[in-house]
This record gives structure tokens, C-alpha cells and sequence, in this order.
């Protein structure tokens, strides 16, 4: 009996990890059909979209490089939503962090190795004090942080735009800025292909975020002020100072990602549009269920179908936008709570009535 | 004859399996007024919440003259003839008093014809004798004017039942006077009323019958003349056993708890600590009564830093503590259950042993921040060995565990961190009865230990089973401070929480 209660609870405790695979499953498989009435040759789209990333180490290596500004974010992300604030300013710190990272790299000749250093933790600073501004800012005017987040991002956009237009700008071809010097970029990793040293990077921040949130008394004060912060007040956490911090942080972490991403990838700055890195980021924190552990595995997913979609879009004649279509999908699907929801609310009926006849029954004797 | 209204056997469960309701029973006959009582938790706001159409119905049946109710909203209970009046008032606060009065009706004209609301408005008003400024902004009404507006709302859409949950809450005296009268002209117009409320004298003041919830259930319905005060009170907290704990001998020692001439007034102005005054010594367990509402919880969260005193001082331990924060005060030796186990007490997403750890979890980590994981982790096995937690292990969320579990979890964590001072704010409320004896034993076995024990509760049986000392609280001042050797009866402790019994000379 004992043995066989175990058993049921056990499925019940991965629910969500099967809601967000049925989720995947659901969304590629209404992509496929998608991809059978609207290709002529579905057969190559799927096959390309599939396993085109398989193909070639090139290609393989893609995928990775695509996935490192991805986990970035997404581990960011992890410590701002963790704590309760729905701070999503991981683009500003994102794209300020590249801004730092190249104005340090042109204008600020250092040997190699200690150069890449000091850009990263610059970027990571800077990205770490606009992380904080929603906090602060919502405490003295109590406007929505999520608001907030969402104006830092335009802001330091446009900001950091017009440092690399004003100070950096190379007048000459396209738009972009001064070239690094190569003391300041990361090398290719592995030849052939463009695999850079930021992947070493990334693997230690994500032990990092790791062991931060799951080891520390800091992650779990984090964890507790997320929550329930009521409670976490009532047991004498200080939580304005451990969210401030935790914003600190996941947004060192995004300003990183972007130093990494320019000096790791580029050759010049040429970010002229917004980048959208934090909506990525959700996504990936989304499918991971906030478990830092995950995001590695989600943002290679994502990367792998979008570096999938382009080469099926070379193969075949469709456009890589499909894959967007195929995100958005994954994201009403995970998001909705509401979905696949029958199941557990009526195991948890039966739980709860189950529990009460018990008691009932107990009193009664 | 048929019934007005006729409630068989309805249970809640909300998301998550929290069960609010379980099989629920009764009638109520037109032109009464009905009172639903209960102690808070016990599930009155629920049923009213489905008789509203604002919840749907787990399972059971609701009839009204005979025919069965399916709501789908609250617009097919006003249809019905059914109106609420909630907790907090829903009112427009930028409109006008008649703009409130003809939202959502569908009669109004596309374009709207302020001088014939008002005028309208104000007939109503009349009508019922209600006396409202219909021109004036809400935000600008008192409390009593935005309460009379919502019933005239009610009256407005023809209603023949109207619910009222806890309108007295934010009312003075002479507003809730004023309310009682219109009430009692309302029901002499053959209007029906269910009247939710834990103030027992109010209840008795104007019901006809009264029907007591506990726990989710119905525990009956009487006529309202043939019950006094305390039966309801009795009724609402039950008891079903009684509590005969032999105490050992402890002698009280030094002074741990300090407080002196504490007050504090709420947002309302209205004054809810006047100048308390009192002394918890080390090895002596003091029990604070009240009825609901007379100032217990704002002393327990002004004691436990959780609220700021406006005048007065708290010391622990000789420090000075009515400024200092909760961390500080949990540092210089306070444990604090809370009374609202779900709110404050615990993070029901999170595993038991994280919940375990909570205040002390810095006694875990060594000098970098690093939580020391087998530590931890034989600290939580022994206490739930200690506790008696019913869990699968340390890994299960709180929040699937039952109330009582829950609650022992909460307890250990907060006996087992050595403070000098535990503060229990119902410690054992919505608990099952193995698990409150078990809680009880171990409150004892923590005097024994010659700890200083604040108790407050709303169960008698419990204060006076427990404490060495009751002191009693009506309207925000102490108006008994008893000793409990030998027992004082229940009887006593009610005519002082009553405020019919006082003594003279205390804080």
C-alpha cells in the first residue's frame, strides 16, 4: 500500500516537467503539419529543420556559439525572477554590456588576456547597476518594475546606440564601429569553426548560478523572498537588500553575456537594432521551470531549431520565420496555466476529500 | 413550506486541494435575518462567494423558491434577486455616488444623463431612508456613506436577498447603530438578509437565526433567542475534548518580555492599542484572550517587529526592541508561530526542510555563505522524527501536506532556535486534534525548559489549559489579568472578554 502511494505521488511530481515536454511535442507536431500544406518539399523542410544542424561540425559548432548569449540571459533572468520581481531589463544590461565591452576593447590598449578581463567585468558592473534601476525606481515611485524594465530596455538602447555612433563610428562602409584589436577578442576555440573561448566562460557561470541559488544561504534567501515574501519578512529576511542584490547579479551576469557575445563573435560593434536577447531569455527560463540547471539543455534546444530553420530555409523553400512561429506556440502552451491543469486538479480533489473523510472519520472515533 | 433559500450539502476545493467547504447545509426563510458565523478560516466568505455566482461549486446543490441555481457569474445572481455587499467595498472611487448606483445596469442610456441619476439616486435614498450625498465622489464619502451606498446599489437592483459579509468591520459604533436600524426597516419590507459576522453581540442584536460554520462545516442553525453569547462562541471554537494537562512545578524567573505602555492606531484612526502594559518571565506561559478584533494581533505584530508601535516600548532581554527590525529581534531571542500559517508562517511551494530552515538558516552556513548540506539535513530528520511530521521526506513541498503537519513543521522550526521567547499567535488553529494535543505537550515541555511563553488564542479551553497567567483584552486595552492556579472557568474569562467584567488599575 505505502509502497504504491509512493508510486502515484512520484508522477504527480513531474508534472510539469511532462506539461512541458507535451507542450514541445504539441508545438512541433502543428509545425509539421504547418510545414505539409505550405512546402513542396516537406519531406526535405522537416528532415532539414530536424537534422540539418547535424550535418556539418560547422554547423553543430553554430548552435552552440548561437546558445551562449541565450544561457546568459537565461541565467540572469533566473536570479532576477527568483526573487519575486518580474525585472525583465536583461536587454539593457545586455546591450550595454557590449557597448562597455567595446568601448574598453578600442579605446583602451591593455595586453591580451587582461584586456578581455577587464571588458567582461566592466560590462558586468555596469550591466549589474541598470539591473537595480527597476528596484530602486519602483521603491520611490511605485511604478510596475515590469514597466520599468521594459523602458530601461528602450533607454540604454538608444543610449548606448548613440555612445557607439558618437565616440566609435568607423566613417566609412557600412555602419560599425572601430575594428578590436585582436588582444581584446576571444579566440576561436575550435578551428574551422567558430567556436570561441566564451564557452568556457559560460560553463563556469552556470556552475556558478548553480551552486549560488541551490547551495548558498544567499540562493535560498533569494528562493524564500520569491516565494512568499511576507513570509520571508515574518522570518526576519532583509528582503529589499537580497532582491536589490539578486538584480545585481542576474543583471552582471546579462552584461557579461553581451561582452562576451561582442568580443566573441564580432568584429566591430554593429548592433544597430534592439536586440531581443530578454524575450529569448523568458522563454528559455520558461522551459527550464526557473531550475538554473536546465538552461544550458533549453538554449541549446532553441538555438539547435533556429540554426535547424536556416539551413531547412537554404534547402528548401521556406523561411527560417517558421521558427518563431513554432516559439510562440511553446510559449502559449507553457505559459497557459490552464493547460493540461484538468489533470492535477483533479488529482488534488481527490487528495484533499480523501483527507478530509479521514479526518472526519478520525474525529468521529 | 418552502424555503427562500436552501444550501444542501456544497463543498468547495480550491486550486491546490485546499478545502473550504465540506458538505455544507442550511435554509434560510424569507424575510429573516440570518446570521453565518464562524471563526475566520471557517469558511463563511467561501459559501457566500458561491451563493454569489463569484465561485463555482465543487459539488452540491444551492435552491432558491425551490428552483436549483447554476451561476455562471454574479450577474445571474443579481438576476436572481441575490445581492452582496463584500468585505471591501466595490465602488468606483473617482465616480460619483449615483454614477456607482447605475454602473452596470442595463437600462442606462448610451449617453449618460447625470441630473437624472442623481435624481434618481436620491429617490432610492429616500425611499429607504438611506441619507447619501449622491453627487459626491466615493472617494470623498465616509466609511459609513460608501457602506450605504452599496446597499442602496443592491436595493436599486431589486433584490430580495441581500449578503452582507462583515459590514460592521470598518464602521464606529454610531455607524454601525445607524446600519442596525435600516437593516431592521428592511426586513420589515419583507427583505431577506444573511449576515456574516464574528462579532457575536452584533449577531445577537439583530438575527433571527444564526448558523455556525467550523472548519468548513455546518455545526447547525438555531433560533437566536435561545442561545447566548457564550453557546455560539463555544459552538464557533468547539470542543470537543477537553484539555486536562498536568503541569509541572516551574518557577518563574527573570523578566524576558518587557511591554509598556504600547498604543497603535490603524489607518481607519481608529485606536486599536491604548496603552498596554505587561511582563512574560522565563518558565511561565501568559495567555492573552479577546474576542477577534480587540487588539491581539497588533500587539503580536508590534511585539514581533512585524508593525511599528506609535507610542510605548517593547524590551527582550532588557534591549529596547519596538524599533529594531524583524531579523534583529529574531537575533536577540524571539520565535515567533504566526497566525496566519500560510501567509506568514511558510513558503507552500517550498520543500519541507527548506521551510524547516528558514530563520536559522545562517546557523547552517559556514563562513563563506555556503549552506552546510549534511547539517541541514540531519537537523530536518530529527525534527520530523521529534515532531512527528507526517511527510514522505524532507523534499516534499510544505503546501501538500495536511494543516496540522504543516503546522508542526512550523512549530519545530521556530521551538528549536534556542530564543528565550517563543510568541504563539494561534498555534493551533484549523489543526487536527491529535496534532494540537501533540503541539500542546511540546509547549509545555518548552516551559519546563524555562522559556518565557506568549500565548494567544482564540480557543478558551486552550488558554486556560495552558497558561499561568490570562490577561484578557477589550478594545485595545487590558481589562483582566488573571491568575490561572486554580483554573478560572470560561465563563469568567467571557465576561471580561465581553468587556462586562473589568478591572480596574491595569495598562
Amino acid at each position: 500500500m505505502e509502497k504504491k502511494n509512493r508510486k502515484k505521488f512520484d508522477i504527480m511530481n513531474y508534472f510539469g516537467a511532462i506539461r512541458t515536454i507535451a507542450a514541445l511535442l504539441l508545438s512541433m507536431l502543428l509545425v509539421f503539419v504547418i510545414i505539409l500544406f505550405v512546402s513542396e518539399t516537406p519531406g526535405l523542410a522537416i528532415q532539414k529543420l530536424m537534422l540539418g544542424p547535424l550535418e556539418t561540425k560547422r554547423s553543430f559548432f553554430n548552435v552552440i556559439v548561437r546558445a551562449i548569449p541565450l544561457v546568459f540571459t537565461g541565467l540572469g533572468l533566473t536570479l532576477c525572477l527568483k526573487s519575486g520581481i518580474f525585472n525583465i531589463s536583461s536587454d539593457a544590461s545586455f546591450y550595454m554590456g557590449a557597448v562597455v565591452a567595446t568601448a574598453i576593447a578600442i579605446s583602451w590598449p591593455l595586453p591580451n588576456i587582461v584586456h578581455q578581463t577587464v571588458l567582461i567585468l566592466a560590462a558586468g558592473i555596469i550591466g549589474g547597476l541598470i539591473s537595480m534601476l527597476p528596484v530602486i525606481i519602483n521603491k520611490y515611485t511605485k511604478v510596475n518594475p515590469v514597466v520599468l524594465a521594459i523602458m530601461a530596455n528602450s533607454i540604454f538602447y538608444y543610449f548606448g546606440l548613440s555612445i557607439i555612433s558618437t565616440f566609435f563610428l568607423e566613417k566609412s562602409g557600412s555602419w560599425g564601429s572601430y575594428k578590436f584589436p585582436d588582444d581584446a577578442r576571444l579566440g576561436t576555440m575550435v578551428k574551422g569553426t567558430s567556436l570561441h573561448y566564451g564557452f568556457v566562460i559560460v560553463i563556469f557561470v552556470t556552475i556558478f548560478v548553480i551552486f549560488l541559488m541551490n547551495k548558498t544561504s544567499f540562493g535560498y534567501k533569494v528562493r524564500v523572498t520569491g516565494s512568499n515574501p511576507a513570509f520571508a519578512k515574518a522570518s526576519g529576511i532583509r528582503t529589499g537588500f537580497i532582491i536589490l542584490i539578486a538584480q545585481f547579479i542576474g543583471g552582471a551576469i546579462a552584461g557579461m553575456g553581451g561582452a562576451i557575445e561582442m568580443v566573441g563573435v564580432y568584429k566591430r560593434f554593429q548592433w544597430q537594432t534592439q536586440t531581443a536577447y530578454v524575450w529569448d531569455g523568458l522563454l528559455i527560463y520558461m522551459l527550464a521551470n526557473g531550475n538554473p540547471t536546465f538552461i544550458p539543455l533549453t538554449a541549446f534546444f532553441i538555438a539547435y531549431l533556429r540554426v535547424g530553420a536556416e539551413i531547412m530555409s537554404r534547402a528548401a523553400d521556406l523561411d527560417p520565420e517558421i521558427v518563431t512561429f513554432l516559439q510562440g506556440i511553446i510559449i502559449l502552451l507553457v505559459a497557459s496555466q490552464r493547460f493540461l491543469y484538468f489533470i492535477k486538479k483533479r488529482h488534488d480533489q481527490k487528495v484533499s476529500l480523501k483527507q478530509a473523510e479521514a479526518e472526519e472519520g478520525g474525529a468521529a472515533a | 413550506m418552502e424555503h427562500l433559500l436552501e444550501v444542501r450539502d456544497v463543498t468547495k476545493i480550491y486550486e491546490g486541494g485546499i478545502l473550504a467547504n465540506h458538505n455544507v447545509n442550511f435554509t434560510v426563510e424569507k424575510g429573516e435575518i440570518h446570521a453565518l458565523v464562524g471563526e475566520n478560516g471557517a469558511g463563511k466568505s467561501t459559501l457566500m462567494k458561491m451563493l454569489y455566482g463569484l465561485e463555482d461549486i465543487t459539488s452540491g446543490h444551492i435552491y432558491m423558491n425551490g428552483e436549483e441555481l447554476k451561476f455562471s457569474s454574479s450577474k445571474d445572481a443579481i438576476d436572481h434577486g441575490i445581492g452582496m455587499v463584500h468585505q471591501h467595498f466595490m465602488l468606483v472611487d473617482s465616480l460619483t455616488g449615483a454614477e456607482n448606483m447605475m454602473l452596470g445596469l442595463k437600462k442606462t442610456s448610451f449617453i449618460s444623463n447625470r441630473k437624472r441619476d442623481i435624481e434618481i439616486t436620491n429617490e432610492v435614498a429616500k425611499q429607504y431612508n438611506f441619507d447619501i450625498d449622491a453627487g459626491r465622489r466615493v472617494r470623498d464619502m465616509s466609511v459609513g456613506m460608501k457602506q450605504k451606498l452599496e446597499i442602496l446599489k443592491i436595493l436599486y437592483r431589486s433584490a430580495q436577498l441581500i449578503i452582507l459579509d462583515e459590514p460592521t468591520a470598518v464602521l464606529t459604533p454610531q455607524e454601525t447603530e445607524e446600519l442596525f436600524e435600516r437593516f431592521l426597516d428592511l426586513k420589515k419590507r419583507g427583505m431577506t438578509i444573511i449576515f456574516i459576522s464574528h462579532k457575536l453581540n452584533e449577531v445577537k442584536r439583530i438575527s433571527d437565526r444564526i448558523t455556525v460554520l467550523k472548519g468548513g462545516v455546518t455545526k447547525g442553525t438555531y433560533l437566536t433567542k435561545d442561545v447566548s453569547e457564550e453557546d455560539i462562541s463555544n459552538l464557533m471554537v468547539g470542543r470537543e475534548i477537553s484539555f486536562d494537562y498536568d503541569k509541572p512545578e516551574v518557577k518563574p524567573t527573570e523578566t524576558v518580555l518587557k511591554v509598556s505602555n504600547l498604543k497603535y492606531v490603524d489607518k481607519f484612526k481608529v485606536p486599536k492599542i491604548s496603552g498596554v502594559s505587561f511582563e512574560v518571565r522565563r518558565g511561565e506561559i501568559v495567555g492573552i484572550a479577546g474576542v477577534e478584533g480587540n487588539g491581539q494581533s497588533e500587539l503580536i505584530s508590534i511585539i514581533t517587529g512585524n508593525m511599528k508601535a506609535i507610542d510605548g516600548q517593547v524590551f527582550l532581554n532588557g534591549k529596547d526592541i519596538t524599533h529594531e527590525s524583524v531579523g534583529n529581534i529574531r537575533k536577540t531571542g524571539m520565535s515567533h508561530v504566526p497566525e496566519d500559517r500560510m501567509i506568514d508562517g511558510c513558503a507552500p511551494e517550498m520543500t519541507v526542510q527548506e521551510n524547516l530552515t528558514v530563520s536559522n538558516i545562517d546557523t547552517f552556513s559556514n563562513k563563506f555563505g555556503m549552506i552546510q548540506n549534511g547539517k541541514v539535513k540531519e537537523f530536518c530528520k530529527r525534527q520530523i522524527e521529534e515532531f512527528n511530521v507526517k511527510t514522505m521526506d524532507e523534499n516534499q513541498a510544505i503546501g501538500s501536506l495536511s494543516g496540522g503537519n504543516i503546522q508542526k513543521v512550523i512549530v519545530a522550526r521556530e521551538f528549536k532556535a534556542d530564543s528565550n521567547l517563543l510568541v504563539l499567535n494561534q498555534p493551533t488553529r484549523g489543526v487536527d486534534v491529535g496534532a494540537i494535543s501533540f503541539i500542546h505537550s511540546k509547549i509545555l515541555e518548552m516551559r519546563s525548559d524555562n522559556k518565557a511563553i506568549l500565548l494567544v488564542s482564540a480557543d478558551l479551553n486552550e488558554l486556560i489549559s495552558l497558561s499561568d497567567r490570562i490577561l484578557v483584552m477589550h478594545k485595545g486595552k487590558i481589562v483582566g489579568a488573571l491568575n490561572n492556579s486554580p483554573k478560572v472557568t470560561e465563563q469568567e474569562l467571557g465576561l471580561y472578554m465581553l468587556g462586562l467584567k473589568k478591572q480596574e488599575g491595569l495598562g
